[in-house]
């Protein structure tokens, strides 16, 4: 009898044990995710800021997208005092054509720029559990912006049970956070100048030419993304633009450029290549590192795109 | 399927309540399926290797026992010994064989290629080859009777825990074990889950965030200067440790819940005072496989010392060879064993220890000190990623310290933090374990909130990508 009651009593212990513990980490759970949901949105500068303001209150008439190279290259107050017309600078470095539509999605519900400039990166298009992977900033923002869940779901699986965690949305953005809530609100429209030069000791050897094109390397999710962003800007009536800004020494991958002029033209957009521009390609002054301009490059090519875009619009 | 993914944390639970609901004698099947399904989760098709391993040795293991020649004896325990080899050499290191016959060959002038088999690399195949060659050493040696039970028997080889990144059991730790009726232990159970919790921390919250770092600068080395890879070195040593002894903690926790216990793999290894220290406290299961089935044989401490000395370096050499098919990895041992042979010839001369005279204290931090900057110093051969690159990151190292690269700050700052972390858990453990208890403390809320606090950092600072294992490539 005492054996069995001691069970019974051990048995209580476990599952008081355990609930106790269930409760206590679901608490501190929540605190903490509160307390970095709070300071997240708080933000008024750097690159979570600009992701907020890209998604929940951009409004004006020219965006731009895309990865890094789109966040450095374009100049939004050059454009728009050249086009009359205000614009965003809405790239983010590390990020691919999954981060473009899911910005675009959010953007489309609440508003219609009129004019869109995707800048698109050769390595945009082919295979990399990374890129997925940097789909982790959109993870705040899964709760208020329920059009974009799809996207944020190809991370995985399992993502659905992770983000049952306050927290999870905010992992290793802490010391940003903080940062960013002391830091000066900025006034570049999104855009992200680099200062350095590059300098003629560290100039890299000319890019080799592939020599055989692998299409296998293409994802082509990649490819049917870059089309429904097309086809949902279209819909609304809004002005597309591909493009592809400078390399450093000229493009490494000739074969993908053509893949996607043959997609612009099947879906109708416009495609401007400057990745070969003589003027700008072969000046290491004007480059940070072989992929990204600095300020001096962006304005000069920010430039050269006012110049085409007012001759078409 | 990987520890720190979502998937095994909902095959665990299932694998753990089924254990404990269906009878004693069906639970071997159960964890055999449990095992194989793990395994074949990540490709399907190499589980034949492993059928290939067990059926072979359960075969050659009841010759050895049931022959009565010695002579039989050998030849069947030398098929064993041969039938693991060549499947570490096909699916290891036929491409490494390959190319050094062929530079062997090229410096007397004769060319010729030898293709490669071009296959993806089999997870865990260096772990399982070692513990059945194991058994059939130990049958060999009649330290272990004969395993009748094929269903055991495969489970020996395959236990889901320990299968693809060890601890390397022996048979007659483990076999037993599978026999043994195991009840529900709640104090075990617990103490399982404190070690899958520690064992994840170590990974998503240290490892994982070390190797951002430590990823970038060996994979470009050409881009950075001699403090970068000192840096990168030292990140490099706490997130190999971390790493693998994060999954040997989840490990032994998961064994643990189902009531095995697995043989302790680390013991705080940077707080060796020695090399010979280090190696009794960094990946025990493999140094002990050495020691017990290669060392011993060729002698042991019995021979003479200039034996002795060729001994240690050729079983460290192999050590090295045993975690990769690269000469980064051969230099790695060679290194080691070298350093060892050194430290012995030191510490027989009298004298030498009387050179300096430090007080106790000065002298352990020193050498701790000592031993784990030889240690990263052997590492800086074996993480890059070829010769020519451990070559030109030392020359670098000892030339040119340049500036320090940084990276993003956020991902320094985690990893230094991190670093922090596992340093004070093994200072704590090592000197203060009965001082400050937190897992252990007698209030239970003090214990739950240690546990949250662990749970809320790996929520907040871990990586969630799922990186692989380091050792999984071993």
């Amino acid at each position: 009898m005492k054996g069995s009651l001691s069970i019974f009593n051990s048995k209580y212990t476990v599952l008081f044990n355990l609930i106790s513990l269930l409760i206590i980490i679901s608490a501190s759970d929540y605190i903490v995710g509160r307390f970095l949901k709070n300071y997240y949105f708080k933000q008024k500068a750097g690159v979570y800021y600009s992701t907020t303001y890209s998604l929940q209150e951009a409004d004006q008439d020219i965006m731009i997208y895309g990865s890094s190279r789109a966040l450095r290259h374009y100049s939004p107050a050059i454009i728009s005092a050249g086009l009359g017309m205000s614009c965003y600078n809405a790239g983010r470095d590390g990020q691919g054509i999954f981060y473009v539509e899911a910005v675009i999605k959010a953007q489309l519900k609440r508003y219609t720029p009129k004019i869109a400039l995707i800048d698109l990166h050769e390595e945009m298009f082919k295979y990399g559990h990374e890129k997925i992977d940097r789909l982790s900033c959109l993870l705040p923002y899964f709760d208020s912006q329920p059009e974009i869940r799809p996207i944020i779901l190809k991370r995985s699986k399992f993502e659905r049970i992770k983000l049952l965690s306050n927290v999870y949305p905010y992992n290793s953005m802490i010391l940003t956070i903080a940062k960013n809530n002391f830091a000066k609100a900025g006034d570049h429209y999104g855009y992200m100048p680099l200062s350095r030069k590059m300098r003629p000791s560290e100039l890299p050897p000319p890019p080799k030419k592939t020599k055989t094109f692998d299409k296998s390397s293409i994802n082509p999710d990649t490819i049917k993304s870059l089309e429904t962003i097309c086809n949902m800007l279209k819909t609304h009536d809004v002005k597309v633009v591909l493009l592809i800004s400078p390399y450093f020494g000229g493009s490494q991958d000739p074969d993908m450029k053509e893949i996607v002029k043959a997609h612009a033209m099947e879906w109708s957009v416009s495609f401007f290549d400057f990745s070969g521009d003589e003027n700008i390609m072969q000046d290491y002054r004007y480059w940070a590192d072989r992929i990204h301009m600095n300020n001096d490059g962006a304005m000069a090519y920010s430039k050269k795109i006012n110049r085409v875009l007012s001759q078409i619009y | 399927m990987l520890f720190n993914s979502i998937a095994y944390f909902i095959f665990l639970p299932i694998v753990v309540l089924l254990f404990y609901v269906i009878p004693h004698k069906y639970r071997w099947a159960l964890l055999l399926g449990a095992s194989y399904y793990f395994y074949m989760s990540w490709r399907p098709e190499y589980a034949l290797l492993i059928i290939f391993v067990t059926v072979v040795n359960y075969i050659l293991g009841k010759k050895i026992y049931n022959s009565d020649s010695s002579k039989k004896r050998k030849v069947y325990l030398w098929l064993s010994i041969i039938s693991c080899l060549s499947v570490l050499v096909v699916f290891k290191y036929d491409k490494f064989i390959g190319e050094t016959l062929q530079s062997v060959f090229q410096l007397f002038g004769v060319g010729f290629t030898i293709p490669a088999l071009d296959v993806i690399l089999p997870v865990g195949i260096s772990f399982y080859t070692f513990q059945t060659l194991s058994y059939t050493i130990d049958v060999y040696n009649k330290k272990k009777a004969v395993e009748n039970h094929f269903g055991i028997f495969s489970l020996y080889v395959s236990f889901f825990p320990q299968l693809v990144a060890g601890p390397i059991e022996r048979s007659t730790r483990l076999l037993p074990q599978f026999y043994q009726k195991h009840t529900f232990d709640y104090q075990q159970f617990r103490h399982g889950l404190q070690l899958i919790l520690i064992g994840l921390f170590k990974k998503m919250v240290v490892a994982d965030r070390l190797a951002i770092y430590v990823d970038q600068v060996f994979g470009s080395p050409q881009n950075y200067d001699g403090l970068t890879f000192i840096v990168a070195t030292v990140f490099f040593s706490f997130q190999v440790y971390c790493d693998f002894a994060g999954y040997t903690d989840i490990a032994i926790g998961s064994a643990k819940i189902l009531g095995f216990d697995l043989m302790q793999n680390f013991k705080r290894p940077f707080l060796a005072q020695s090399l010979t220290e280090l190696w009794r406290r960094w990946h025990i299961s493999l140094s002990t496989w050495f020691r017990d089935y290669l060392y011993i044989p060729l002698g042991g401490n019995r021979v003479h010392l200039s034996k002795w000395c060729w001994n240690i370096v050729f079983v460290f050499t192999l050590c090295g060879l045993w975690h990769g098919a690269d000469w980064t990895f051969v230099l790695w041992g060679t290194i080691h064993g070298v350093g060892l042979v050194v430290e012995r010839l030191l510490s027989s001369i009298k004298t030498f220890g009387r050179v300096i005279d430090f007080n106790r204290k000065t002298k352990h931090v020193f050498s701790i000190f000592a031993t784990f900057l030889y240690f990263n110093i052997a590492l800086m051969i074996f993480r890059p990623n070829n010769i020519s690159d451990a070559i030109y990151i030392i020359n670098k190292t000892f030339t040119h310290w340049g500036e320090l690269y940084i990276g993003s700050p956020a991902v320094f700052i985690y990893s230094l933090f991190g670093i922090l972390c596992v340093i004070a858990l093994d200072v704590k453990q090592e000197w203060f374990d009965d001082k400050i208890k937190l897992f252990h403390n007698k209030h239970m809320i003090i214990r739950q909130f240690s546990y949250a606090s662990i749970v809320i950092l790996i929520l907040m600072l871990g990586v969630f990508d799922e990186g692989q294992f380091i050792y999984f490539q071993f």
